[in-house]
C-alpha cells in the first residue's frame, strides 16, 4: 500500500514559534482524510507543507514516495483549495476555466464546463462578486478538473451556509466516487466530516495526536463506566485517554483493544466527535498506529 | 502563462501604450517641426539672423516639447508603481499565490514569464522613448542647449540605452518592494517615494563615473562662462581662473580684474589682455557613450541584484 503522504519528524517554525513540531505521519492512498484540531493547532501549516507552499524547517516530507519538488509532474498531482478560497477577484468563471486549462496539461475542460453549467454558476460575473458558496464551488471545480491524485482542502466549509456546505460536499463526494483520488481536508467542525471521511488525523498544539482509520478508531476506543472503587481493577497497561470521576461513578475513555475487563464495568461505543473532543482536551494523549509494513 | 500574464496585466500595459502613443506622436511632430524650421542653421554663436527668427517661430513647440519630455521622465516611475509593485504584492495580499503556485506551472516559469514579458516590454518602450527624445531634442541643438551630456534633467531620458535599463530597473524595484511589503497600496507608495530618491542619487554620483579632465585654456579655447554645463566640448563641472601668479580666482574675482564695463564676467578678450587663464574641470564630449554605458551598467547590475533577490525568495519557498 503506497502512502500518499509520509512525514517524518517534520517541523515548521515562523521566527521562534514552532507551528508544527516532530510530526510523523503516514497517510494511505485513496482515502478521504479528515484533519481536525483547534484553531491555531497547525492544520493550515501542515496542509501548506503537503501542498508544497511551504518548506519544512526540519524533518522530511514525501509525497507519493518522492520529496516535494517544484516541477510540473509533482505539481500536476496535487490540487489545493486555500482557506477563504483564493480566486482572482476580477476573473470571471470563464476566465478561471481558461486559467486552469492553460496552466494544467491534465485539465479536463469538458468536465469542468459541464460541471459549471450543471451547478448553475454564472459565466461572466467576476469572482469577487460571487457568493461564498459559488466561490467555493468554482474553486473546487478548478481543483478537480486538474485530475489530481491528491486534493488538499483547507477548511473548505468554514464560511459557508448549510446549503452551500451540502452542495460543496456533494460535489466533492461525487468526484471522489468517480475517480477515487485521495482527499485531505481540514475542519474545526467535526460533524461536517463524520459522514464523509474514513481516516482521521488530529493535531493539537503543533503535534499529531491521532492518525488512524475511523472505523478502527471507533472499534478500539470504548467508554467504560463503573464504580470508582473498581478503578484499581483496570488492567495496568490499558491505554487511557481520559478519565472522569463524578461522585461514586468513574468513566474512562480507553483504547480497549483485546484487554479483558472485570464484569463490573460497562462498555459503550463512542461517537467520533466525542472521541476527538477527548483527545483535543488532553494534548498529551496520542493514538498513532504502530509501524507500518516496510515497502519493498 | 503568456495568456495569464496578459490577462493579469493588460490594463497597465494598455494604459502605458496609450500614453506612449500620444507622447511619441508629439515628439515626432516636435522633432520634424524643429528640423524643418532650423534646417541649415549652424551653431547659434555664428548663426545668421534668419536662424534666430526661425528659432523664435518654433520656440513654442520647443518649450512644449521640453515640458512633455520633463514629464516623460516620470514614465519609469509609472512602470515601477503600476507594473512592478502590484505584481507580487497583489498576489500575496489576495492569497492568489496559493492558487497560482498549485497549478502545474513551476514557480520558476511563472516568475520568469511574468517578469520576462514585462521587463522586455519595458525595455523596448523605454528604448524607443529615449531614442525619440534624443532625436526630437537633437533637432533643436544648434539654437538651443539641448545636448544631453551634462544636462542633469535629460541625461537619463535621452538615447535608447539608459532609458531601457532604467525602466527595467524601476520595474524590478517595484516587484521587489511588493514582495517585501506584501501589500499592494503600501508597495506602490513606497516605490513612488524610493524611485525618485534613487534617481536623484544616481544624478549625484554621475559626475564621478570617470575622473574629470582638467584643462587650462586661454581666450581662444575657453568655455563660455557662465554657461550651461552641457557645452559642445563636453560636460563642464567647474570653472575657475588662474592669474599670472598662479592664484586661483572664482569668476567674480576674475571679472573684477577684467574691469570690463560691458561684461561682468571674463571674456576671451579679457583673458588675452590680462593673462588670466581659465581652469576647467570637465568631461570631454567623446565620453558621452561611456557615461551612458556606465550608467546603464549600474542600472542593470541593480536590476540583476533585485531579480536574484526576488527569484531566491519566491522559488525557494522561504515564505
Amino acid at each position: 500500500m503506497t502512502a500518499v503522504v509520509e512525514m517524518s519528524q517534520v517541523g515548521r517554525r515562523y521566527g521562534r514559534r514552532w507551528a508544527l513540531r516532530d510530526c510523523s505521519l503516514s497517510l494511505p492512498e485513496g482515502r478521504v482524510i479528515a484533519l481536525v484540531g483547534p484553531n491555531g493547532a497547525g492544520k493550515t501549516t501542515l496542509l501548506n507543507l503537503v501542498a508544497g507552499l511551504l518548506r519544512p524547517s526540519e524533518g522530511t516530507l514525501l509525497l507519493f514516495g518522492e520529496p516535494v519538488r517544484d516541477d510540473p509532474a509533482t505539481l500536476a498531482r496535487i490540487a489545493y483549495l486555500a482557506q477563504d478560497t483564493a480566486l482572482y477577484p476580477t476573473f470571471t468563471v470563464d476566465d478561471l476555466l481558461t486559467f486552469g486549462r492553460r496552466l494544467n496539461p491534465n485539465w479536463d475542460d469538458g468536465w469542468a464546463r459541464d460541471r459549471v453549467s450543471r451547478l448553475g454558476l454564472p459565466h461572466d460575473v467576476p469572482a469577487g462578486r460571487l457568493s461564498g458558496g459559488q466561490r467555493a464551488q468554482v474553486a473546487l471545480v478548478l481543483a478537480l478538473a486538474k485530475r489530481p491524485r491528491l486534493l488538499v482542502l483547507d477548511e473548505p466549509l468554514a464560511s459557508l451556509d448549510p446549503v452551500a456546505r451540502h452542495d460543496v460536499m456533494g460535489l466533492l463526494m461525487e468526484a471522489v466516487a468517480e475517480s477515487g483520488f485521495t482527499v485531505l481536508l481540514s475542519s474545526h467542525i467535526i460533524s461536517d466530516l463524520a459522514d464523509t471521511c474514513d481516516w482521521l488525523v488530529a493535531i493539537n498544539q503543533g503535534r499529531v495526536q491521532v492518525s488512524g482509520d475511523i472505523s478502527e478508531l471507533l472499534d478500539t476506543h470504548k467508554l467504560i463506566t463503573g464504580p470508582r472503587d473498581a478503578l484499581d481493577t483496570l488492567p495496568e497497561r490499558l491505554p487511557v485517554v481520559a478519565q472522569t470521576v463524578t461522585g461514586r461513578q468513574a468513566s474512562v475513555l480507553a483504547r480497549l483493544g483485546a484487554h479483558q475487563l472485570d464484569p463490573v464495568w460497562t462498555v459503550c461505543d463512542v461517537r467520533l466527535d466525542d472521541l476527538v473532543l477527548h483527545y483535543l482536551r488532553r494534548p498529551e494523549a496520542s493514538a498513532l498506529p504502530g509501524p507500518t509494513a516496510v515497502r519493498g | 502563462m503568456l495568456w495569464l500574464t496578459w490577462r493579469q496585466h493588460r490594463w497597465p500595459l494598455i494604459t502605458v501604450a496609450a500614453i506612449l502613443t500620444v507622447y511619441w506622436t508629439f515628439l515626432v511632430y516636435a522633432g520634424l517641426t524643429g528640423r524643418q524650421a532650423l534646417a541649415g542653421c549652424p551653431s547659434w554663436q555664428v548663426a545668421p539672423d534668419w536662424c534666430f527668427d526661425a528659432s523664435r517661430s518654433v520656440h513654442g513647440i520647443y518649450t512644449r516639447m521640453n515640458e512633455a519630455a520633463w514629464y516623460g521622465r516620470l514614465l519609469p516611475l509609472v512602470i515601477g508603481v503600476f507594473w512592478g509593485a502590484p505584481l507580487l504584492a497583489r498576489e500575496l495580499e489576495q492569497g492568489t499565490h496559493r492558487l497560482a503556485f498549485t497549478q502545474s506551472v513551476t514557480r520558476r516559469r511563472w516568475l520568469a514569464v511574468k517578469i520576462g514579458v514585462l521587463a522586455g516590454v519595458a525595455a523596448l518602450f523605454g528604448a524607443v522613448t529615449g531614442a525619440l527624445v534624443a532625436w526630437a531634442r537633437g533637432q533643436y541643438a544648434q539654437m538651443y542647449a539641448t545636448r544631453p551630456f551634462g544636462d542633469q534633467e535629460f541625461f537619463a531620458s535621452s538615447g535608447a540605452v539608459i532609458p531601457a535599463a532604467m525602466w527595467v530597473a524601476a520595474l524590478l524595484a517595484g516587484v521587489m518592494i511588493g514582495l517585501l511589503l506584501r501589500r499592494t497600496v503600501a508597495a506602490m507608495a513606497v516605490t513612488l517615494i524610493l524611485l525618485p530618491l534613487a534617481a536623484g542619487g544616481l544624478g549625484l554620483i554621475r559626475p564621478h563615473y570617470l575622473p574629470p579632465v582638467e584643462r587650462l585654456a586661454d581666450g581662444a579655447q575657453m568655455f563660455f562662462d557662465p554657461g550651461a554645463p552641457n557645452q559642445e566640448q563636453g560636460w563642464v563641472l567647474a570653472i575657475s581662473y588662474l592669474d599670472p601668479a598662479g592664484r586661483e580666482l572664482d569668476r567674480e574675482a576674475a571679472g573684477a580684474i577684467c574691469a570690463d564695463p560691458s561684461n561682468t564676467y571674463p571674456t576671451a578678450e579679457c583673458l588675452d589682455r590680462t593673462g588670466l587663464r581659465q581652469r576647467a574641470l570637465y568631461h570631454p564630449a567623446d565620453r558621452y557613450p561611456w557615461f551612458q554605458l556606465i550608467e546603464a551598467g549600474l542600472l542593470l547590475a541593480a536590476s540583476a541584484a533585485m531579480a536574484l533577490t526576488v527569484w531566491w525568495r519566491v522559488v525557494h519557498r522561504r515564505g
